[in-house]
């Protein structure tokens, strides 16, 4: 696919510049042998090289038959988006609300939106999910989840 | 179809459903106990900055399993693993003074890392110190089958020619590292000239003695004790002032004639730093009377600690003597950064 | 033979009832940390290191090594259901499984693998008691050198792993190296790419991008086609046909012996083991080009080595007191804080402990086929719940094994991106797997490296004088050769069939 490749080689491009100019900064040997910029200077200007000849190889490709597009149906689009976005506000919200507010709406976010079920079945299917899942972790395993209105990091 | 306002209002009952959600369950360690007299009075995180099955670890369970019963409460040891120990610490001191968040604290993140790195996140007297719950003697160790008879001999050979030995430790930081430069530097020989191979750990370490990949090393007693019953491995001293129980040969490091080596690990018990003063005194009269406890006592030998108790002030005066040793040291190899 | 009688005495003690119900316990939580994405049998042991500090010390332990061996029952099943390896060991797995169960072939794929788990897994044991103190030595011999050959042998595979195009294959494997580096450098203590966040200190864990790489990526790929048609194809029966054994009765023997090797050395996992013996086994077949697209040996092959890895691990550590991988490591503290402290007089103080820890892995093993024989068919069963519903819970569960990691929600976003990234990465043909091994191998090699040229004082011979070194690196050579031997028949076979360069066709969507 020749527009994918293209933008995919162009930012592998920047990115291992900026890596292989970071590596620079760092020691080359440690006296008698490698230093910490030993291998990630080798590593960043191969794919700088890899990522450069992949960009000229898709230049000279055709685009020819066969040809994918590269985000099908419509309907498919919006069920990615609704899942990509919902999986970063949980992320976010677990840093807020804490582990099991957090899950409840999301799951019973997706069960509606994307599976395209009912609010009460939703939400119910989603609390005794959730349920569940604090039942395992946080209560019989101990596992310490995020208490939430604190970020963390 | 009107699919997207479906979900905006579904989005807005939630919220709503949140906010009450969140006044009515209440989540561990977010409501601080107003009543010192009564603390602790629900579970504590104990904070161990490496990965399960270390000698932190252990020794965190151990003192975790005797607090846990003795106050009624239970003790969770969390391991936040990474970065040589900077990561738990750093989690620690960032969380809330209330004594419900406990840190375990151990050699390399206390004194060594702070000796080495001039960008740590941290100093050495940021935490609160509490108490010390053990030392872990050091061993010096060579290969099983190696000529070496003694400590001296070993000293004797490197003089000479100091650029044909290798020495393993187990990290940049690690024991060894400072324990071989003390004892190379009170003879007289550089220890910069020898080679230092920086390996992943107590066990890979003990393993490239045994194996005869480097030469000499100096590690904890719980990671050198099976390969030494094992013969794979000899201790040529040790670094703690009284001999070791569990390696009663072993003579100490002013027996086998090097009075300097002082470094020993050290196992402690300590907060985020302004912590209460009641917290403080629980925790500490907690240790010294686990002291007591031969349960608690034996379980520590069997994970290789020696269980040693000092209080607040002694405790803090130990480790300020061995960061200065570290940062000496670290200044004249050139490791700190 | 002495064995025997001590085999006996093990069994005897195996054969407690506080021991057995321990043991299914053991195996039982094993199997379902290994289905959860994310958490490995090393937290889960960690998690139940307290609760075993209530039993005596040798049924503590079976019950422990019982969680480890069950693992890699467990990660199996998530891998061939829904591309989901539950464990590192088990990405392999889901290359072939997955396919097959999208071809309807979900039960023979499970029924194999547990087949295979159990067969590596008895031969392994074998192994471990007869073998245990020559081989410890062996484990000695491994020095810096040798891991780096190793290893090396190890990143010759990703050549095998490449798919269509081998620069992207490539990009893939260092990619990873790069994100291996990210963290404080192991040897120097030197920041590298970390720009100061004590969270990124820690580098980047493997397991996070596992999850993100495979089950997320796996999700939204999914969801981009179609969430309700994701297994529509019938069930085509449950249990491996008879040509099905007939095709992996090497792969089971090969995979059993040199599983256990390679896990009885130290540094090389379960998983390190999986990846290798799933190459051996496309190199030594008649059809390599069909690796990848649903064969059975390609799930027979890397389960079993995951298995017998777990017994050879166990070699070094009960001789010697050297845990091989993370999750021995924590065992070994188990074991200390039992007070059984490894090493050869293990055998001799405490026969009863080392010989029933053995009889009561033979019995582990009968308990975990079944245990999972017939969940196969409750399995198989379960991928039919509606899409909608079963993915916004796995994605939950990615969560959830994503921070049980290291408890730390850096991961859990690390798994996110990778989820993201990888969902490109499929679309434009960049294969996943390279950049999981080289995130496993890379930090191993470049230490391994630095400290093999440290001793050797700067000198590159280090690497061909010493015999086990310059053996592995013949290897190496071998591997490398075969595989892109391999690929050019591979693609002048295409060329003849198709009549263009197989570049310019848009190929398969996954």
């Amino acid at each position: 696919m020749k527009k994918g490749d293209l933008i995919i080689s162009a930012i592998l491009f920047l990115v291992s510049l900026v890596y292989v100019i970071e590596a620079r900064k760092l020691p080359m040997s440690d006296g008698l042998s490698p230093g910490a910029g030993f291998i990630p200077f080798g590593v960043g200007l191969s794919v700088l090289f890899l990522s450069a000849f992949l960009f000229l190889k898709s230049l000279k490709m055709k685009t020819t038959v066969g040809q994918t597009v590269f985000l099908k149906k419509e309907q498919g689009l919006r069920d990615l988006g609704y899942i990509m976005i919902s999986l970063f506000i949980y992320l976010v919200g677990i840093h807020f609300f804490g582990f099991r507010v957090s899950t409840f709406l999301f799951l019973a976010f997706l069960f509606k939106s994307v599976g395209r079920y009912g609010y009460a079945f939703s939400c119910g299917i989603s609390l005794l999910t959730t349920l569940t899942l604090y039942g395992i972790f946080e209560y019989w395993l101990e596992m310490p989840f995020p208490a939430g209105r604190v970020v963390l990091f | 179809m009107a699919k997207i306002s479906d979900t905006w209002v579904l989005l807005v009952v939630f919220f709503l459903l949140a906010i009450i959600g969140l006044c009515l369950f209440p989540y561990s360690g977010s409501v601080p106990s107003i009543y010192a007299q009564a603390y602790p009075t629900k579970g504590i995180q104990l904070i161990v900055p490496f990965p399960p099955g270390g000698s932190t670890d252990l020794t965190g369970r151990v003192v975790a399993s005797y607090l846990s019963k003795k106050w009624g409460q239970p003790i969770s040891v969390v391991n936040k693993p990474g970065a040589g120990g900077t990561t738990g610490v750093v989690f620690a001191l960032q969380a809330k003074n209330d004594g419900y968040t406990m840190l375990m604290h151990v050699t390399s993140a206390g004194t060594l890392n702070p000796a080495i790195e001039k960008k740590l996140p941290y100093k050495w007297d940021d935490p609160t110190l509490i108490a010390q719950t053990n030392i872990s003697p050091l061993v010096f160790i060579i290969k099983g089958d190696s000529p070496w008879k003694d400590l001296r001999e070993v000293v004797e050979d490197v003089k000479k020619d100091p650029t044909r030995f290798k020495y393993g430790t187990s990290g940049p930081g690690g024991p060894s590292t400072f324990a071989i430069a003390q004892l190379l530097e009170s003879a007289g020989v550089d220890p910069t000239k020898v080679a230092r191979i920086v390996l992943q750990g107590g066990a890979p370490t003990v393993t490239a003695v045994a194996g005869g990949h480097v030469d000499f090393a100096a590690q904890n007693l719980s990671e050198v004790i099976s390969l030494i019953e094992a013969k794979k491995i000899r201790g040529l001293a040790v670094t703690t002032s009284k001999r070791v129980k569990q390696l009663p040969d072993i003579p100490t490091g002013k027996e086998a004639g090097f009075g300097a080596l002082n470094l020993v690990g050290w196992n402690g018990v300590a907060g985020p730093p302004h912590l209460p003063d009641y917290v403080i005194k629980k925790w500490d009269e907690g240790i010294r009377e686990a002291m007591k406890d031969p349960h608690f006592l034996e379980e520590m030998e069997r994970i290789g600690a020696d269980a040693a108790y000092l209080g607040p002030s002694e405790f803090k005066a130990f480790l300020q003597e061995q960061y200065q040793s570290a940062l000496k040291i670290a200044e004249n190899l050139g490791l700190r950064k | 033979m002495e064995v025997i009688s001590k085999l006996m005495l093990g069994f005897s003690v195996a054969l407690t009832p506080i021991n057995l119900l321990y043991c299914f316990v053991g195996v039982t939580i094993g199997t379902l940390i290994g289905v959860l994405p994310g958490i490995g049998p090393t937290a889960g042991i960690a998690i139940l290191i307290p609760v075993s500090l209530s039993l005596p010390p040798t049924t503590a332990i079976i019950m422990l090594a019982g969680i480890y061996y069950g693992s890699m029952y467990g990660g199996s099943t998530t891998a061939i259901l829904i591309n989901t390896p539950g464990e590192a060991a088990s990405i392999p797995t889901a290359l072939d499984g997955y396919k097959l169960a999208r071809q309807g072939r979900a039960g023979a794929a499970l029924a194999m693998a547990a087949m295979a788990s159990f067969i590596a897994g008895t031969i392994s044991i074998i192994g471990l008691m007869l073998l245990a103190p020559p081989l410890a030595s062996v484990a000695l011999a491994f020095g810096p050198p040798e891991y780096f050959s190793l290893m090396f042998l190890g990143l010759t595979i990703v050549v095998s792993l490449a798919g269509k195009s081998l620069i992207k294959g490539l990009v893939s494997a260092l990619l990873g190296i790069m994100i291996s580096t990210i963290g404080v450098d192991p040897i120097s203590g030197t920041e590298r790419f970390s720009y100061g966040n004590a969270n990124l200190l820690a580098g980047i864990d493997f397991i996070s991008v596992v999850v993100g790489l495979f089950a997320i990526t796996e999700i939204l790929i999914n969801a981009e086609e179609s969430m309700i048609e994701v297994f529509k194809t019938k069930l085509k029966g449950l249990w491996p046909t008879l040509q099905d054994w007939k095709d992996s009765k090497g792969a089971l023997i090969r995979s059993s012996i040199l599983g256990f090797l390679i896990g009885l050395l130290p540094g090389a996992s379960a998983s390190v083991a999986a990846f290798i013996c799933y190459d051996v086994e496309k190199k030594w077949s008649k059809h390599p080009e069909k690796f990848g697209q649903g064969v059975i040996e390609g799930v027979a092959a890397p389960e079993g080595a995951n298995n017998s890895a777990v017994a050879g691990g166990l070699v070094p550590l009960l001789t010697l007191g050297i845990p091989p991988s993370a999750p021995l490591a924590v065992l070994l503290g188990a074991l200390m804080i039992h007070g059984l402290r490894p090493g050869p007089l293990l055998f001799e103080q405490n026969p009863n402990f080392v010989w029933g820890l053995i009889g009561s892995m033979y019995i582990g093993n009968i308990m975990l086929l079944v245990l999972n024989l017939p969940l196969v068919g409750f399995w198989a069963r379960l991928i039919k719940v509606p899409y909608p519903i079963l993915a916004p819970v796995v994605l939950a569960l990615c969560v959830i094994g994503s921070y049980g990691v290291r408890n730390n929600m850096l991961d859990v976003w690390i798994a996110l991106f990778f989820g993201v990234l990888g969902f490109f990465m499929r679309k434009l043909d960049f294969p996943a797997a390279p950049v999981i091994l080289s995130i496993i191998l890379a930090p191993m090699i470049e230490n391994a490296l630095r400290q093999s040229l440290g001793i050797s004082r700067g000198s590159i011979l280090i690497f061909f004088t010493r015999p086990i070194s310059a053996g592995l690196l013949i290897l190496a050579a071998v591997s490398l050769t075969l595989s892109v031997y391999g690929r050019i028949k591979e693609s002048s076979k295409t060329q003849q069939l198709i009549g263009s360069t197989s570049d310019y066709i848009e190929g398969s969507k996954k």
